[in-house]
């Protein structure tokens, strides 16, 4: 017992002398909130961008103030690890990478490939956190990364939360996570998809305080569509619809948005379909492939500008079909785009061989691609519209005394 | 062991040179029926005006009435005291003197009677000022070992209720008394306390846990093995349980062995409310022990060592407040520690005149003007407080001082490892607390042996063990409260 | 005193014991050994070795309730005489210290890639080994009490990672099943049988005698069993489900990467360095034990009498475990070698083989009793 004492006492004196190994104060490492990555000639030009605390914290030990609440450096390297810690030049602290973090790669490098970065992000000990993952549409993560925008006070989590409503909201949003990614990666018979981001306005006052300052920002990040691989390079984009047409192939979908057309195709109601429920399958009959995609869902409508009454128990059948038709067509779209344009498989047809028929996979493993790109997929829809309009009549109807026209 | 001599002047004198004749020894000579007597007592223990009235008067106005006879005889038999003994050697004769008794001598014979005339020299019965409870009885004990006897007694009215009383301490000479229930204790744990009683060698007892700590057998762990209350219907309850309680003079605190750690969250207050109730605030206190001693070392070690584990708000506010602090944060917290610890002291030995401005100061100084200056994060602050408050939530004083060790022990090896350091801690806290072993109950049951019977009152109470049975471990006899008695 | 007894286990402990003690080895290279040979059939071979390990530990039970006074030192000696019986004696406590040296070296390795980096591995070493030594010297009885609590303290912990991993449980990632057929998945039944019985055999050192309830303690090292089974399985099925089972190749750890999948919101993030504690207890908890197994052969051989030497040979193996598992395996690639090639043949075969024969040798003095009578 004594001897187990002495022991203890010389660790304390071990601790008081030689300090501890792995001990880092919070004020001596810079939290960096987002991360931009592009190609240059040799190399990697990495973009940090880092919080400045006392700007965005809260309670009483904020200064207000003109400060920026970011800050953002950049270098070049050999490799991202070198290029990061080249940065260890201009930062007055240690980086700290292990906090929440966006991560933007430039429309060059994503074209290059992910396998390095993914390396990097996945396997470095010190990034611990699975973050979301966007690639910038029309230009360099560096730029993007620079604006300044109201509202959040730093990139990440701007990107973030745009991501998150879209998400939401809208369902136009696919892969997010960079695990995600690395997932399909793995995954034999499906391709990767990211979302992706366009800056708008690329101008200079965008890096500067003068954009917040004004409720009319000029430059601005919004989110559209997203960006397809094969294997893990970027092979083109698609747009909003088409990626709204993906998630709804996909399923990871939680509520959509549609608007579709009346009778008429001149004016258009919305609807909004939630507990969304889907499924895909590939199905192979004598030596051929073909795709089915099936989709339920329950339809409250929002906004209804035609002209039928929809108290009317077959005009609701009506309408019903008219969404339906709505969907299949935003999803054969979609699938035209992918086989014809860009020849890659991000719904995962590929992958239902692979799980479901296992023996047959190995036949098509080679040349899935193609066989994707002439396979014949039908989209079938059977929505319900299960909620009803808190006014019994459109408003118009009854401003016309209720006669149909 | 010198013996009395028949010689009245020899003793007298011999009682006179032994205790200096102070002034408040008083000898005083009477003369009956041709004998000479002497009626020594000391008048700071004895009751003076008891002995005026009664056996002064008795004396004086019977001493027609004594015949020629055995005067010894006559006195003992007659004398209207309730307690008379015989004395023949001067060890008992001094102990008696010494504890209030009057002493008369009588010439011719070699033996002298001692008459209980104590006198009363405590504060009555108190109320509790040390255990507060709502709603049950509110007195408590005193430093009178009669009175606290009667007080458990009248609780507990069986007969089998049974007392030991030993004499410690070679100077102080302490009344030590070992109380339980005959018919539910188990005998071998009774045999082996007042064995281990008996070969007890000290010069004084100067209070109650002095007599446990000399027969167990921890003496080096910080986290104490006995309860020591002032409530007189704690005793009851656990002396029902079949546990034993020990009781020593001049000492308020009654001590009750054997205990486990668990029954330092326990009050009896539990057993006076509905049980899911009295669980509520058992869940609450063990949360709190936890808390307590957890609280400053996993702050560390999220701060310094696992930041990715804070939610992003935090991180920033917490970034924030430490840029110019200029200690780093181990040492902060420790100093934090300290500085609570000094104030919680100062502030229990001061009169109440002083301490009241006394906390008013430490709170402005510490609270505001510290953190406004820059030394202290006040996030360190929030975290100390709620440690140290929450390590207060045991009834037992033992426990309250016992925390404190542990709470800096985490803090050093979270420190020094983060939180592989704090689950080392850990593991060195259950690993002591599961050593210890309190007279044949291991310390940290029923949790860890896990003995599902005794579980009625570990962690939670339930219905039956208040109703029905009691505590399987030491309850050895008798588990059944119902029925026949 | 209440008892007179020392030594006194409870078949309780002895049910948390077996629970505890079974997960002990995978928290090092045993899971990613594994996942790199039967990928997403992992779950079955777990399945499927839950079912056939129950073999051995029939075996242990066996040679447990044989003369119930003596540890297995002496019932060796009763069985095969005083020199056959002493090589067996040393054999077992040679593997017994070799498996103390690997999760010394397993669990500094883990800590250091992931929470500690810069901290040198003697300090973690020291400080764990150390803290087991305490609890050794204080007796058996202070380790299951201290199992007992550790296990009050985990549950809570494996409870709140299962609810919230099987919230992102994707079946389809299981699929497709048994692409390689039968007979490599009963190869690999055999690698996880060998990784997960190993650390029973410690239970060898338990005599009967100490055990207070005794009628009962079969029962409960069965249930001990099956939770400890039901236990890794869950961990390999959640790792399978919630990550794919390719990426549980790559990572070392799978076990700890699948934790970062763990969120309540924008709260309790990444926490994984938090839970990921219950596999320390594993290891903790093996290395108390097998630092007493060892003591009891030293305590035999040497004929130590008096407490105070005791002590000093349980400090003495401890520190040179310490020091021998930081000189042991050059770099991490052999030890991957070392889990996958040496482990299941030469350490748990040789041990197995052991139990058979022991019990082969019971069940002959058995007969001969029974013929004699």
């Amino acid at each position: 017992m004594y001897k187990l004492k002495g022991v203890f006492i010389v660790f304390l004196f071990m601790f008081f002398t030689s300090g501890c190994w792995d001990y880092y104060e919070l004020n001596d490492m810079s939290i960096v909130t987002a991360i931009g990555i592009d190609l240059t000639e040799n190399g990697y030009l990495i973009t940090l961008q880092v919080a400045n605390p006392s700007q965005i914290a809260g309670g009483e030990s904020g200064n207000g103030g003109d400060e920026a609440a970011t800050v953002t450096y950049e270098k070049e390297g050999r490799t991202i690890g070198e290029a990061i810690g080249n940065l260890m030049f201009q930062t007055p602290r240690i980086p700290y990478l292990g906090h929440k973090q966006i991560l933007l790669v430039g429309d060059e490098a994503a074209k290059d490939g992910f396998y390095n970065i993914l390396d990097y992000f996945m396997a470095h000990t010190q990034t611990k956190k699975i973050f979301p993952v966007v690639i910038v549409r029309n230009g360099k993560a560096n730029d993007a990364i620079k604006i300044l925008e109201p509202l959040e006070k730093n990139t990440a989590l701007n990107i973030k939360g745009m991501l998150e409503t879209t998400a939401i909201n809208n369902s136009m949003i696919s892969n997010r996570k960079l695990d995600e990614v690395l997932i399909c990666l793995f995954t034999e018979g499906r391709h990767p998809s990211v979302s992706s981001i366009e800056i708008t306005n690329i101008t200079e006052k965008g890096e500067k305080t003068e954009n917040i300052s004004t409720s009319d920002p000029e430059s601005m990040l919004i989110i559209r569509g997203s960006a397809v691989f094969i294997k893990d390079k970027v092979v083109g984009y698609l747009s909003d619809i088409d990626s709204l047409g993906h998630s709804i192939a996909r399923g990871t979908v939680n509520t959509i948005n549609i608007t579709f057309p009346c009778d008429d195709k001149e004016n258009f109601g919305t609807a909004i379909i939630s507990r969304v429920k889907r499924k895909h399958e590939t199905i192979i009959e004598k030596k051929e492939v073909k795709g089915k995609v099936n989709v339920k869902g329950d339809v409250a409508i929002v906004e209804y500008n035609c002209k039928l009454n929809i108290e009317n128990p077959e005009n609701i059948k009506k309408v019903e079909k008219q969404i339906n038709k709505e969907i299949e067509n935003i999803v054969s779209n979609t699938i035209k785009t992918l086989q014809e344009d860009l020849k890659s498989d991000i719904v995962g047809f590929g992958e239902y061989i692979y799980r479901y028929m296992y023996k047959d996979w190995k036949k098509y493993k080679d040349n899935w691609d193609e066989v994707f790109s002439k396979m014949d997929i039908e989209p079938k829809s059977e929505v319900k519209i299960t909620s009803v309009a808190s006014t019994k009549k459109v408003i118009k109807d009854v401003k016309n005394d209720g006669k149909e026209e | 062991m010198k013996k009395l001599g028949v010689d009245l002047k020899k003793n007298i004198d011999f009682i006179k040179d032994s205790t200096g004749y102070g002034p408040d020894l008083v000898i005083k000579e009477m003369i009956i029926s041709n004998n000479k007597i002497n009626i020594v007592f000391n008048e700071a223990v004895a009751d003076a005006k008891f002995i005026d009235r009664f056996v002064l008067n008795y004396l004086s106005v019977e001493e027609k009435k004594i015949k020629k006879g055995d005067i010894f005889e006559y006195l003992r038999k007659y004398i209207p005291t309730h307690k008379t003994t015989k004395l023949d050697n001067f060890d008992n004769l001094f102990y008696s003197l010494m504890s209030g008794f009057t002493i008369i001598l009588i010439d011719g014979y070699d033996e002298a009677l001692a008459l209980e005339t104590k006198a009363q020299l405590d504060s009555g019965i108190n109320e509790t000022q040390n255990e507060m409870i709502f709603k049950g009885p509110k007195d408590g004990f005193s430093e009178n070992y009669q009175t606290n006897i009667g007080l458990i007694r009248k609780r507990i009215k069986s007969e089998k209720l049974f007392l030991e009383e030993f004499i410690l301490g070679t100077k102080s000479k302490t009344k030590v008394g070992v109380m339980y229930v005959d018919d539910v204790v188990s005998k071998p744990l009774v045999k082996e306390i007042t064995r281990k009683i008996k070969r007890i060698n000290i010069d004084a007892i100067i209070n109650s846990n002095y007599v446990v700590e000399l027969i167990l057998e921890n003496k080096r762990n910080v986290l104490s093995d006995y309860i020591a209350t002032e409530r007189p219907d704690t005793v009851a309850f656990n002396l029902l349980e079949g546990k034993i309680a020990i009781i020593v003079e001049n000492a308020q605190n009654i001590i009750i062995i054997p205990t486990n750690f668990f029954e330092f969250f326990h009050s009896i207050e539990d057993n006076y409310q509905k049980v899911i109730n009295a669980n509520y605030t058992r869940v609450i206190r063990i949360t709190a022990f936890m808390i307590s001693i957890l609280a400053p070392g996993l702050y560390i070690s999220l701060v310094t060592y696992n930041m990715e584990a804070l939610p992003d708000p935090i991180l920033m506010s917490f970034a924030s407040q430490r840029a110019g602090v200029p200690l780093p944060t181990i040492l902060e917290t420790i100093a934090m520690i300290f500085t609570f610890e000094i104030l919680k002291e100062t502030d229990s030995r001061l009169p109440t005149a002083i301490s009241s401005s006394l906390s008013i100061v430490g709170a402005i100084v510490l609270g505001q003007a510290a953190v406004s200056a820059g030394l202290v994060a006040p996030i360190t602050v929030v975290v100390v407080a709620i440690s140290g408050i929450s390590g207060m939530i045991s009834s037992y004083m033992d426990m309250r001082v016992g925390v404190r060790i542990w709470r800096v022990i985490f803090v050093i090896l979270s420190g020094f490892l983060g939180i592989f350091g704090l689950t080392m801690a850990g593991f060195l806290f259950l690993i002591t607390v599961s050593n210890m072993k309190s007279f044949g109950v291991p310390y940290f049951s029923p949790l860890a042996p896990f003995n599902k019977d005794s579980q009625s009152n570990g962690l939670a109470i339930t219905n039956k063990r208040k109703f029905k049975m009691r505590d399987s471990l030491t309850a050895r006899k008798n588990q059944y409260r119902t029925g026949v008695r | 005193m209440m008892e007179k007894k020392n030594n006194v286990i409870s078949s309780f402990q002895l049910f948390v014991l077996c629970f505890q003690l079974i997960p002990a080895l995978f928290v090092s290279v045993g899971l990613s050994v594994i996942f790199s040979l039967s990928k997403q059939d992992t779950w079955i071979v777990s399945i499927i070795s839950a079912i056939i390990g129950v073999i051995p530990l029939l075996l242990l039970i066996y040679i447990i309730n044989y003369e119930p006074k003596k540890n297995i030192f002496e019932k060796n000696q009763i069985l095969f005489g005083t020199i056959i019986g002493n090589i067996i004696n040393f054999m077992l406590f040679v593997y017994v210290f070799l498996m103390v040296i690997i999760v010394n070296i397993s669990v500094v390795n883990f800590s250091i890639t992931q929470y500690l980096i810069n901290t040198p591995p003697v300090v973690i070493s020291t400080v764990i080994v150390l803290v087991a030594t305490y609890a050794v010297i204080c007796g058996i009885e202070t380790i299951c009490r201290t199992v007992e609590a550790i296990t009050f303290i985990a549950i809570p912990i494996i409870i709140f990672i299962a609810i919230n991993l099987s919230f992102q449980f994707d079946f389809d990632f299981l699929r497709p099943i048994l692409t390689e057929g039968i007979p490599p998945t009963l190869k690999h039944t055999f690698l996880f049988i060998s990784y997960s019985h190993t650390p029973l055999f410690l239970l060898l050192i338990i005599k009967k005698d100490d055990i207070v309830d005794k009628e009962r303690y079969k029962k409960f090292i069965m249930w001990g069993y099956f939770f400890g089974m039901f236990l890794s399985f869950l961990v390999v099925f959640l790792t399978l489900g919630v990550t794919y089972p390719k990426i549980a190749e790559l990572y070392r750890y799978p076990g700890f990467y699948v934790l970062r999948k763990i969120g309540i919101g924008n709260a309790i993030n990444n926490v994984e360095n938090i839970l990921s504690m219950h596999w320390l207890y594993n290891s903790f908890i093996f290395l108390m034990f097998g630092l007493y197994f060892v003591s009891v052969y030293v305590e035999k051989i040497f004929k130590i009498k008096k407490k105070k030497k005791l002590n000093i040979a349980i400090i003495i193996l401890a520190i040179s475990s310490i020091i021998i598992s930081r000189n042991a395996f050059g770099n991490p690639a052999i030890m991957i070698v070392f889990f996958r090639d040496v482990l299941p043949y030469f350490v748990f075969g040789v041990l197995l083989g052991l139990i058979l024969l022991i019990s082969i040798f019971i069940f002959i003095k058995k007969q001969k009793k029974n013929k004699a009578a």
